[in-house]
């Protein structure tokens, strides 16, 4: 499971804390969900756990299955069982999408338990199925030219195929329609189970009618300062961000005020 | 062509004209009881007339550049290497020809303006605001005046500084400049002084030396920072065929400097300039240039990035219509870990004229992390005017990142197609991509001066479209 | 074995008079004839000819035979179409008198081959011209000539034997309406080896060239296209992988003569071990260059702090009626790239394996054959010694 424990993280270019005393813990088997509104730290904490070069932890730990990740490399961590699906996944031009996840799923396991090109290929086609992806994908560069539901796409499908412990979805939400909402529900879905739990990064309580959440955390300016229900998304949703900050009487800007 | 080149610079001269005797000449044509003259017309001190010396030596040994422009037709013995007026007599305004003087009446430029800028005036804007700005600079502890008064009244800072970026082995024109050089800018900014406005070289010019083979020194210490403007966007009427500056720029750590020349010689002028800076740790070096006059231009200026996280820019126009040939370009050295350097060069060519990009990047062995981008955009208008772009990119460290894109290309139909369609004529259309085009350079550009580029090219572009 | 005169060796296999006199014209003059830094290394010293053995035989498969498709012995093709080859050989493309290797290239040229294609030919599968020269000389030539319409597929797996140094020139001349693909392995074996193909392009032609310079050792690799015709087209592709102190040179060029013609040259390399590698494209358009395009993109990727390399893009543009461009870039794979890996869990070597694959991929999969495609990346991977 993760834990994080008073978590300030400051991005590394301009010196500016963006994470200001973070807990969160995310036990074995449950969804997760943090909604915030613009600028209030949440990618800054999904590429913190991931070690993405451009932020530094300052104080505080971040924890997982009893591992303190601060001296892990990004690949370190991603073997450890944690997956990143991306707000904006790199394009990689040269690099063939079959061959890259192929790869990854490799590379979380010992030779002997690598499958076999066509026990591989098996597996991809019916993710594919199931998300929904055309056959000619395979075949072509990572991400390059792909829409951005064709990425939001691509990162389930990665994620099925790695199979990690935990993934942490970042807007995976963004920018789908509402059938593509539907078929990246379902793929989560299917990853469902006591050995996997998920934080899923919103800003709307739509994907939550796909997928349900064990908790429900809202942050603002770094920090998480409610956490509940499937009920406190639906609060928002009615009352927006400014509405629950003045009902916690926090004195906080929002960046769309 | 590893080293930069000449070119001249836009100081006005106006100690003589025509038919007028100067009292001191030292005739046409160079040797080596010339250079002595120079130096001891001027009490200079032993060292100088040793570097003189030597710089003829080097100067008589080095070949022509064997690249760019035909230089074949510079005359070197029929020019006049020193002369000193004992006063202030200006050119005649009737000496002035005539399509100078209907380039002046197209621009707009105001009347005691146009005097000056023909060299029939000696002197230029109020001898008041010069004081109080002097006044100003004093209190800070800025140093601002001519090259041979600083030799006379700061000696070892002189010493300090003169000739240490460029040699004159550097190339022929250097060895030449230093050989025979007279006026230009001495500037030279205190630690941790900040000069707020910008500091204009024609507040400087009241008194008379020759423009021709100017010396410019700017010294910037630790933490200062100052933004220097020379030239003027009007076109410079000189009748010297030679221009051949040289300018020393010293950025010490944290400091900044930008250095804006608009050059603009009359079209029988060979500006044939050196330029060099260099950039300590955390300083930041730009060069803001413009080339838009003269014959043939070769100019390129460099910066030596030598302490970490130095910063270089080069931002250049060149603008060559009529046959003018323009070759420039820069050169930058990444001498230090953590550099960095950005070019962005502009070129236009019409009617006959020829713009040469010719750039230089080196990441020596111990530039780590030092990151260059370049960019060479030209326009060529018409099937007359042609242009070449010459990059070098050295890589020795390969831990850094570099790069470099071109564009060659008329106007774009598509574009021009979208103005009309909103009503503006071909010649609007066609003037505002070209203003749109320079716009990154003329936006670095104190007001004033933005104003007259604008007009200027205003005027360049009728001839052309009208 | 004996040693033999330039006159006895062409004897002893029957070349024509004219060719015998060039030969020896070339003998003469080649070392006073222009040899740039760059190139000196590759100049050879104390020529030594010895005889060789010429099949006489048109060696072009049975249906491409029947379509009048020669492909022959240059030598045998000399007595055969003396015409042909005295108009062509080393005087369109690879003039000899341009330069001292040049010269000398002819003056001892030992092994060569005629591809010629009939107008309207059309060749379906692709040709292997590999073993059409005797790889164990040192200089050896090609000459392509495909009349109009013709269109065909070649492929070229060099694999020079010799020790120090040796030559490969390839003359490609293209009819009206002719389109080439010509692809090409280097895997040269000598310490340096010098490569030239240049081309000649008449109207609405089009060529493709793909070369791989995977070889292990110092090379200098020239390539000019001119595209003379109206409308022709060319496409120049270099890949290299420069490792273990070897040096690169390659110096490609496209001038645009032709009324709306096209140019592209993409270049990429990488660079590792303290390996050099220099990319030097040029871009020419000539005063009647109207409606010309050129563009060229040269991209070199280091992989440590000791790889070196120098980028020069030049455009020589005397026309305004044109688009010219360049992009050049060098550095380091992709930090975001990288981290997209990482975060899958790839460790950071595979990763920048796969990235340097990636890299070089997009031109390596233009080529038709399978094996050739292998072969360059198992060369990439095997040759890769990154951490």
């Amino acid at each position: 499971m993760l834990k994080i424990t008073d978590l300030h993280v400051k991005i590394i270019e301009n010196n500016q804390e963006v994470i200001k005393g973070l807990n969160l813990e995310i036990p074995d088997g449950e969804i997760h969900v943090i909604m915030g509104p613009n600028g209030t730290g949440k990618s800054t904490l999904s590429q913190t756990i991931m070690n993405s070069g451009k932020y530094e932890i300052t104080h505080g730990q971040i924890n997982f299955n009893g591992t303190d990740l601060a001296k892990l490399s990004t690949d370190e961590r991603a073997r450890l069982g944690i997956f990143l699906a991306m707000q904006y996944p790199t394009e990689i031009p040269g690099i063939k999408n079959a061959d890259f996840i192929r790869a990854a799923v490799n590379a979380m396991r010992p030779k002997s338990a690598q499958p076999t090109v066509l026990e591989f290929m098996q597996s991809l086609s019916k993710a594919m199925d199931i998300l929904d992806i055309k056959l000619d994908y395979t075949d072509r560069y990572l991400n390059e030219g792909f829409s951005g539901g064709e990425k939001k796409r691509n990162e389930i499908l990665q994620m099925m195929m790695v199979k990690p412990q935990l993934a942490i979805l970042d807007e995976i939400d963004s920018g789908l329609d509402i059938d593509a909402l539907k078929v990246v529900s379902k793929g989560i879905n299917t990853m469902r189970g006591n050995h996997f739990s998920s934080l899923i990064i919103t800003h709307y309580d739509r994907i939550l009618r796909y997928v349900k959440p064990d908790v429900v955390h809202v942050m603002m300016d770094g920090k998480i300062v409610a956490s509940g229900g499937i009920e406190l998304a639906k609060s928002l949703e009615q009352g927006g961000y400014a509405q629950l900050r003045d009902k916690l009487g926090l004195n906080i800007k929002l960046v769309d005020e | 062509m590893d080293d930069d080149i000449l070119n001249s610079n836009d100081e006005y001269q106006y100690g003589f004209k025509d038919d007028y005797q100067p009292v001191y000449s030292t005739g046409k044509g160079l040797n080596e009881s010339i250079v002595r003259e120079i130096s001891s017309q001027k009490h200079e001190p032993q060292w100088m007339l040793d570097l003189r010396l030597r710089a003829f030596k080097i100067y008589q040994k080095l070949p022509m550049p064997k690249f760019g422009p035909d230089l074949s037709k510079l005359d070197l013995d029929n020019i006049n290497y020193f002369q000193r007026a004992t006063d202030q007599v200006a050119r005649d305004w009737s000496d002035v020809p005539n399509s100078m003087k209907q380039t002046f009446e197209k621009l707009g430029v105001p009347e005691a303006e146009r005097k000056y800028l023909a060299g029939a005036e000696a002197q230029y804007e109020s001898e008041a605001v010069y004081a109080n700005l002097k006044k100003e600079y004093a209190k800070l502890g800025i140093i601002f005046c001519d090259t041979d008064t600083a030799l006379r009244e700061y000696p070892e800072l002189v010493k300090t500084y003169f000739g240490k970026l460029i040699g004159p082995e550097n190339n022929k024109f250097a060895a030449l400049n230093t050989a025979v050089w007279s006026g230009g800018v001495f500037l030279y900014v205190p630690k941790g002084v900040h000069c707020k406005i910008p500091i204009q070289s024609f507040f400087r010019i009241n008194n008379g030396s020759t423009g021709q083979f100017e010396r410019t020194i700017l010294v910037v210490e630790e933490g200062a920072s100052v933004n220097y403007v020379e030239g003027c966007t009007a076109p410079n009427y000189s009748e010297d065929s030679l221009h051949a500056a040289i300018v020393e720029v010293f950025v010490k750590r944290d400091a900044f400097a930008r250095y804006t020349t608009i050059q603009n010689w009359s079209d029988n002028v060979y500006s044939l300039e050196t330029k060099r800076a260099s950039a300590a740790e955390n300083a930041t070096m730009e060069w803001v240039d413009g080339n838009l006059g003269s014959k043939v231009t070769m100019k390129y200026p460099s910066i030596d990035l030598n302490g970490p996280h130095a910063t270089g820019t080069m931002l250049s126009i060149a603008f060559a219509s009529n046959h003018i040939f323009q070759d420039t370009g820069c050169i930058m050295r990444h001498n230090a870990p953590f550099t960095s350097s950005n070019v962005i060069s502009k070129s236009i060519c019409k009617t006959g004229g020829i713009c040469n990009y010719r750039g230089k990047i080196r990441m020596r062995p111990n530039s780590q992390g030092s990151k260059s981008h370049i960019e060479c955009d030209t326009i060529i208008m018409d099937d007359q005017s042609k242009s070449d772009t010459i990059p070098t990119n050295i890589i020795q460290n390969g831990d850094t990142t570099l790069e470099h894109e071109a564009k060659v290309s008329k106007i774009s139909e598509t574009d021009l197609y979208y103005l009309m369609s909103r009503g503006l004529t071909e010649a609007e259309a066609t003037k505002m991509i070209i203003m749109g085009f320079i716009e990154p350079f003329s936006k670095q550009l104190p007001m004033e001066y933005a104003v007259e580029l604008n007009r200027l090219i205003d005027y360049q572009m009728e001839d052309s479209v009208g | 074995m004996t040693e033999l005169t330039i006159s006895e060796f062409a004897k002893s296999h029957g070349e024509p008079a004219w060719l015998v006199a060039k030969r020896e014209v070339a003998s003469d003059i080649y070392c006073s004839l222009p040899l740039s830094a760059q190139q000196r290394p590759y100049q050879m010293t104390n020529p030594k000819l010895t005889a060789v053995t010429v099949n006489n035989d048109n060696l072009a498969p049975q249906h491409l035979k029947q379509q009048g498709v020669i492909m022959m012995d240059l030598f045998a093709a000399a007595q055969e179409y003396p015409t042909l080859i005295q108009e062509n050989l080393m005087e369109k493309t690879i003039p000899w008198r341009d330069n001292a290797l040049n010269a000398r290239h002819l003056a001892y040229l030992t092994t060569g081959a005629f591809i010629f294609l009939p107008s309207n030919t059309i060749c379906n599968e692709p040709i292997n011209l590999t073993n059409f020269i005797d790889h164990t000389q040192l200089e050896k030539h090609l000459l392509i000539i495909a009349g109009a319409n013709a269109e065909a597929t070649f492929t070229f797996n060099d694999c020079g034997t010799t020790p120090k140094k040796d030559c490969l020139m390839v003359e490609v001349l293209l009819g009206d309406n002719a389109h080439i693909k010509y692809f090409d392995e280097n895997n040269a074996k000598s310490e340096y080896h010098h490569r030239v193909l240049n081309a000649y392009l008449a109207r609405n032609a089009t060529l493709h060239t793909f070369v791989g310079l995977f070889n292990a050792h110092n090379t200098l690799y020239d390539s000019s296209f001119s595209l003379d015709g109206e409308q022709s087209e060319g496409y120049l592709n270099v890949v290299s992988l420069g490792m273990n102190t070897q040096q690169q040179n390659v110096n490609a060029e496209i001038i645009n003569h032709g009324r709306n013609t096209h140019g592209e040259i993409q270049a990429r390399g990488i660079v590792a071990e303290r390996a050099k590698t220099n990319f030097h494209t040029n871009g020419v358009i000539t005063k009647n260059g109207y409606g010309a395009y050129s563009d060229q993109a040269s991209r070199l990727l280091t992989l440590d702090s000791t790889s070196q390399g120098q980028v020069d893009p030049i455009l020589l543009i005397d026309n305004y009626d044109v688009v010219a461009g360049h992009a050049a870039s060098v550095g380091k794979v992709n930090a975001d790239q990288l981290y997209y890996l990482n975060s899958r869990g790839i460790p950071l070597r595979q990763a920048k394996l796969l990235l340097t694959r990636g890299f070089l991929l997009p031109l390596i999969d233009a080529f038709p054959n399978e094996q050739m495609r292998k072969q360059m990346l198992d060369k990439l991977e095997g040759r890769f010694n990154v951490r």
